[in-house]
């Protein structure tokens, strides 16, 4: 299965880039390639990450554990299951930093938790607490925490926020974008709400069955989508704002990347298909100023 | 409408009435001069009665009317009787006829309209408490009970066809509210009436028969339909366990088992009104051959195929990917408008249910804080609190930045909750009398409640 299929995207310090998509769009596994922690059997079969100038695919392993963390640091969903119940949560990001930094002393790392846990707003005392003590919007807190334990340059964000409440969601994410303005962080967002991205990215990518199917910065894709499927995306959202209306939908199902729909993947559901997007595969091209889109509309 | 009361007054004269009547102002387009009120009242016993009373040379009057009885009897559809909601016990047959006519007296109403709906599922200050499990030395040494106050004092109405929504945080206590509706769980005090019908101490015996008007769709329809049983009969089951009801010669309701064919053919219909066509393709395939959005719709079909006049749908979508998700809601909208079923639509998406419900009620752990129109309360939020929730949606709009403020704080534990009102701790405007009294839920527009202190 092709889970993932002829990607390109670049992400600079200090920005963040948004990937979203429906689930089995492929976007966490754009995540977990870049890390290179595929799930078994799951392998890049071609094509390259480069960052900060090397080339992660062809790193050997050892090479690529000094990248995790310390260069690229990821926050998983689900922060209710992300951590180890019978370790402290202090000690858990202590544990980060020790891997990471060799000969540091242990007043040292103390410390460092300290700092850590202040600057994503939990007090430094709670250090000593197991994660069941801490409430589900701590515990994604201390997960980014610990995602920073090292200093990372980039951070990835797949599904932040997503199991919590809107209101702890709101303060998530509030603090990924002070993060990142403060650390300078290079960001990737994954998640299936675009209006998560809408309010924290400058750039988005949307993904459709593997692959992307528009890329540019947020203000011209949100205000001119130009694949139906993000047309169709945005206006499946329910706007808390304006007038009560009947909502709408993309019909059809979302593809089996088994066998995936030839030429254009949207096409089953596509309202404006042509005979040509059941032939020919349409080719990701630049509409107008770093606007992408793959259309054959366009 | 404003209320207005009538006195109370000595029991062995009809004309006089029980304590705690209140009364509504005739609807608008009726004239002062028409004479027919609708009225609701708590009698003495407790129980509720509706109806409407016609105005007699200045004195209120329900003619005849005895009050002593202490169950409710919905009279709605029997002839010309209008909608009229009594507390009664009905003995036998004789009794109920010879009291109709005597409703039939003070009910001759020429339009029937005119007479507002008797609720189909009626709350009044429902409480859920789960007792805390706790030691053996805590148990004898400690007097004092802990609860996890999960619904306290939750009171509403639901009309017919009406979408109700139920918003708030995890923990709220907006799942447990629409179990104990149902009476899945049992409530720790309050009262639920159901089609007038006083609910909340029926024996799971008595329950059964009522279970074919109120029907539930989970959340999950990965974990809410058993992976071993064909489409065909999930959709069955519930046809099979209730049969179907027909009137007989005498004109008695009679329930009688459904044979196979007829089944198969009710199966087939349900499938094709939730899109699952043709439903010969679906019928003999299980649950793990469908997607979650066409899984969802097997469940709203199970849930919609007795025809309930009820249905709680507890975050029915938030499971479902976004370019589905507005297809399924959609769906149980056309269902409901088609059917006339009411639903009690659980979800802490506020956003959507601003654009299905036709009211929303905020809970806040265990409480109800506002109550209104949907585009209302949405719009124009009066509590803090749903102006936190409202204002912590994300807007789909990169250049509306959320650079508006996010309230600090999580919801606090319900073992516990903090003293007066609930919201305090984390509410911008609190004052000293939030610490110390709780606000009760005040009408202070047309249909708008709001439980705040800084409305009174």
């Amino acid at each position: 299965m092709r889970a993932v299929e002829n990607i390109s995207f670049s992400v600079e310090q200090g920005e963040a880039l948004g990937i979203a998509g429906e689930s089995g769009s492929g976007k966490s596994t754009v995540a977990l390639s870049l890390l290179r922690i595929l799930p078994q059997g799951g392998y890049i079969r071609k094509g390259k990450i480069t960052f900060q100038g090397q080339d992660l695919t062809s790193l050997p392993e050892n090479e690529m554990r000094k990248i995790r963390w310390k260069g690229i640091s990821i926050v998983f969903q689900g922060a209710m299951n992300a951590m180890n119940p019978v370790y402290k949560v202090g000690d858990q990001i202590a544990e980060a930093i020790k891997l990471h930094e060799k000969g540091v002393t242990e007043a040292d790392v103390k410390e460092r938790v300290a700092k850590l846990l202040e600057t994503v707003g939990i007090e430094p005392s709670r250090a000593n607490n197991y994660p069941h003590e801490f409430s589900g919007g701590m515990r994604q807190r201390a997960l980014i925490a610990m995602a920073l334990a090292a200093n990372p340059v980039m951070l990835i964000g797949d599904e932040p926020g997503t199991a919590l409440d809107v209101i702890v969601q709101a303060q998530t994410l509030r603090l990924l974008r002070d993060l990142k303005d403060r650390l300078g962080l290079a960001m990737i967002l994954i998640s299936h709400d675009l209006s998560i991205i809408a309010e924290t990215c400058e750039k988005v990518a949307i993904m459709y069955a593997g692959k992307i199917v528009e890329y540019g910065d947020v203000v011209s894709i949100f205000k001119n989508p130009l694949h139906p499927y993000t047309q169709g995306l945005i206006k499946a959202f329910p706007s808390i704002k304006g007038e009560k209306v009947r909502l709408s939908s993309i019909p059809g199902q979302p593809p089996d990347l088994l066998h995936p729909p030839p030429a254009c993947r949207f096409n089953p559901r596509c309202p404006y298909v042509m005979d040509v997007c059941k032939k020919e595969e349409p080719l990701l091209a630049d509409h107008e100023k770093g606007h992408l889109v793959a259309c054959h509309l366009y | 409408m404003e209320p207005f009361s009538i006195r109370a007054g000595n029991n062995s004269d009809p004309t006089d009435l029980p304590k705690n009547m209140i009364a509504t102002e005739p609807k608008k387009g009726e004239s002062k001069k028409d004479k027919r009120r609708y009225v609701r009242f708590t009698t003495e016993d407790g129980g509720t009665v509706e109806g409407t009373v016609s105005e007699k040379r200045g004195s209120s009057k329900i003619s005849g009317m005895d009050l002593r009885f202490n169950q409710c009897y919905f009279v709605e559809e029997i002839g010309r009787v209008g909608r009229l909601w009594v507390n009664r016990e009905i003995r036998n047959d004789d009794d109920l006829s010879a009291d109709l006519q005597r409703f039939e007296q003070i009910t001759e109403v020429e339009d029937d309209s005119k007479i507002p709906t008797a609720p189909v599922v009626s709350v009044e200050n429902l409480r859920k408490w789960y007792p805390l499990k706790r030691g053996f030395f805590e148990t004898v040494f400690s007097k004092e009970e802990m609860n996890v106050k999960a619904v306290d004092d939750v009171s509403f109405n639901l009309s017919k066809g009406e979408i109700f929504a139920l918003a708030g945080e995890s923990g709220s206590g907006k799942t447990t509210l629409g179990k104990v509706v149902l009476r899945l769980v049992a409530p720790s005090s309050g009262r639920i009436f159901f089609l007038g019908q006083d609910i909340t101490k029926l024996s799971d015996k008595e329950m059964k028969p009522l279970r074919r008007a109120m029907q539930i769709v989970f959340q999950d329809p990965f974990e809410s339909l058993d992976p071993r049983m064909t489409i065909k009969e999930i959709v069955a089951e519930p046809l099979r366990v209730q049969g179907t009801v027909e009137v007989d010669g005498s004109g008695r309701p009679r329930t009688r088992k459904m044979g196979e064919r007829e089944v198969e053919e009710r199966v087939k219909k349900m499938l094709s009104e939730v899109e699952l066509v043709p439903p010969e393709e679906f019928l003999y395939r299980f649950p793990h051959e469908m997607s979650g959005g066409q899984r969802q719709r097997v469940a709203v079909a199970r849930a919609f195929v007795l025809n309930p006049s009820f249905i709680v749908a507890d975050e029915p979508v938030s499971m479902l990917d976004v370019s589905i998700r507005a297809e399924i809601v959609n769906l149980m909208v056309d269902l409901v408008k088609k059917s006339q079923a009411s639903i009690l639509f659980i979800s802490h998406d506020i956003a959507l249910a601003k654009h299905i419900a036709d009211r929303i009620a905020v809970l806040y752990l265990g409480k109800m804080m506002e109550l209104g129109a949907a585009e209302t309360l949405v719009d124009l939020p009066l509590h803090p609190y749903t102006q936190a929730l409202v204002s912590a949606v994300p807007v789909p709009d990169p250049e509306s930045k959320r650079m508006k403020d996010v309230i600090s704080g999580e919801i606090p534990s319900p073992v516990d909750p903090p003293s007066g009102c609930r919201f305090h701790t984390r509410c911008p405007y609190a004052h000293e009398r939030c610490v110390m009294e709780e606000p009760t839920l005040v009408e202070v527009e047309k249909s708008h409640y709001v439980a705040c202190h800084l409305y009174t």
